[in-house]
């Protein structure tokens, strides 16, 4: 019995993220195309504001690619908290009229934007070569930050769209909340940035500690082991939190969404 | 002995009558809280395997509701409720399909909601398609389908899930006659292989293939 439940969420989860694709990418020829241009677009901006104009000091790494680095981390977590946000409430009917896991649904939109973030990672290697940046060995570290970044992007997309099922004014909150993470997350500026006493903010940001090592791989050729097992173990243990509270209160999202 | 196929005991559900939608609602339960609505007050029901019965009552008396416990869809604020086998529930046909996609990936999602694996919703996708009758359709996105061609399909989906326990919902309020009559063929099909069928309607019709008829009274008709 146990195995076949199993069997059916993973089953689930597939037949999710493909509707969630399928109906994404039929409707607009250009819809494939956004996910290139999107990195770019925001890149070149962000580059003309703090790299031309108000010039932050990058320390010898074109800014360009400095902040398309962090934007591959930011924007694949941003987008997918956007779009489960409302995961539930777009199911709304499913959800009251057939009985099955709710959480495959935040899940299964999150796991929809893994093709993304790939090829914004692709786009940003192709213009690190560009540049003449030398790519080595470290770079196969690259797939085990997808994990950390993909386990906390499941756990917030787990407590928002729950929060937001019940109560609609949190996706309007979560808004502002991206906002304020974009800004304590070292992605426009390095990490070096922030001062000593508020160093706190960044060891407890899982995205920021993920920047922070990916570019320090990315530029430098360095693995950070000291931070990067830290933000692993705090990431399981976020998402094994939210899934908890997601299971407990499960129950109540058909009588109250 | 007959083997049970669904038991209630004392069951009870209350619905919230507002809901918490914003945060200025909410922090107001904490002076006033919702006002619930009780829909189903200590009901008790046994149904036996290979049982076929007919829910009637008024608009509001909870069979919607009673269908939605037993389905797991919602849960009881009191009482205990077991089922034994699948639980194949039609609450309402077609809900949640996804309007671009098409009829067969629809049939696939839904078809996986009620547990069946990837291998059998291969085997079975001709003999939907052949039942539902959509053969020349069935790659069409689901919005162009006129709402007798979505409900001939779900229903389809469901009788080929191989229910052990089948909950339909007013289903014979839409459709055409034959597929009405189709559909109470293979009704008649499962009651002979013991399939357990819970019906709710407004209409209290007569079948022979009903074994026992049940009539909720509403809990607030005087309001």
């Amino acid at each position: 019995m146990g195995g076949h439940k199993i069997e059916n969420y993973l089953q689930l989860l597939e037949v999710f993220i493909i509707r969630e694709l399928k109906s994404r990418y039929k409707a607009s020829i250009l819809g494939f195309l956004w996910i290139i241009l999107y990195p770019l677009i925001t890149a070149i901006i962000l580059n003309f504001i703090f790299g031309q104009f108000i010039r932050i000091n990058t320390s010898n790494i074109p800014y360009f690619l400095f902040v398309l680095s962090g934007l591959v981390i930011w924007n694949s977590f941003q987008q997918s908290i956007n779009l489960s946000k409302d995961s539930l409430i777009w199911n709304r009917e499913l959800i009251v009229k057939s009985s099955f896991p709710k959480d495959v649904l935040p899940l299964s939109y999150v796991l929809s934007k893994i093709p993304d973030f790939i090829i914004n990672l692709l786009i940003l290697l192709f213009f690190c070569l560009l540049s003449g940046l030398e790519l080595n060995i470290t770079l196969l570290f690259i797939p085990f930050f997808m994990i950390p970044l993909f386990l906390f992007t499941a756990a917030i997309s787990l407590l928002v769209s729950f929060t937001n099922a019940i109560f609609r004014d949190f996706g309007r909150i979560t808004e502002f909340l991206l906002m304020i993470l974009f800004y304590i997350t070292p992605v426009v500026y390095p990490a070096s940035f922030i001062p000593e006493k508020y160093r706190i903010i960044v060891l407890l940001n899982p995205l920021a500690v993920l920047i922070d090592s990916f570019r320090e791989l990315l530029f430098h050729n360095k693995v950070q082991f000291e931070f990067f097992l830290p933000v692993i173990l705090m990431s399981c243990f976020i998402f094994a939190f939210s899934l908890f509270l997601f299971k407990k209160f499960e129950n109540k999202i058909p009588d109250l969404i | 002995m007959r083997e049970p196929a669904v038991l209630l005991k004392n069951i009870t559900k209350r619905y919230y009558l507002e809901k918490p939608r914003t945060f200025k609602k909410w922090f107001n339960t904490f002076f006033s809280p919702f006002s619930k609505l009780t829909v189903i007050d200590n009901f008790s029901l046994n149904v036996y395997e290979g049982e076929f019965v007919l829910i009637t009552g008024p608009n509001g008396c909870g069979k919607t509701t009673l269908l939605k416990l037993i389905a797991g869809i919602i849960k009881s604020d009191k009482g205990i409720i077991k089922t034994y086998g699948r639980v194949v529930p039609l609450i309402e046909l077609g809900a949640g399909f996804n309007n671009e996609l098409t009829g067969q990936e629809n049939a696939v999602i839904n078809a996986t909601i009620l547990g069946v694996e990837k291998k059998k919703i291969k085997k079975i996708m001709p003999k939907i398609i052949n039942f539902s009758g959509l053969k020349d359709f069935i790659d069409t996105p689901v919005k162009r389908y006129s709402s007798g061609m979505i409900s001939r399909l779900a229903f389809s989906i469901a009788i080929y899930s191989e229910p052990d326990i089948l909950l339909l919902d007013e289903i014979f309020a839409v459709g055409d006659e034959e597929f009405r009559k189709k559909s109470l063929n293979q009704l008649e099909v499962f009651k002979k292989k013991g399939v357990t069928i819970i019906l709710c309607s407004h209409y209290d019709f007569k079948m022979q293939l009903i074994d026992r008829f049940i009539k909720l009274s509403n809990l607030h008709a005087r309001r």
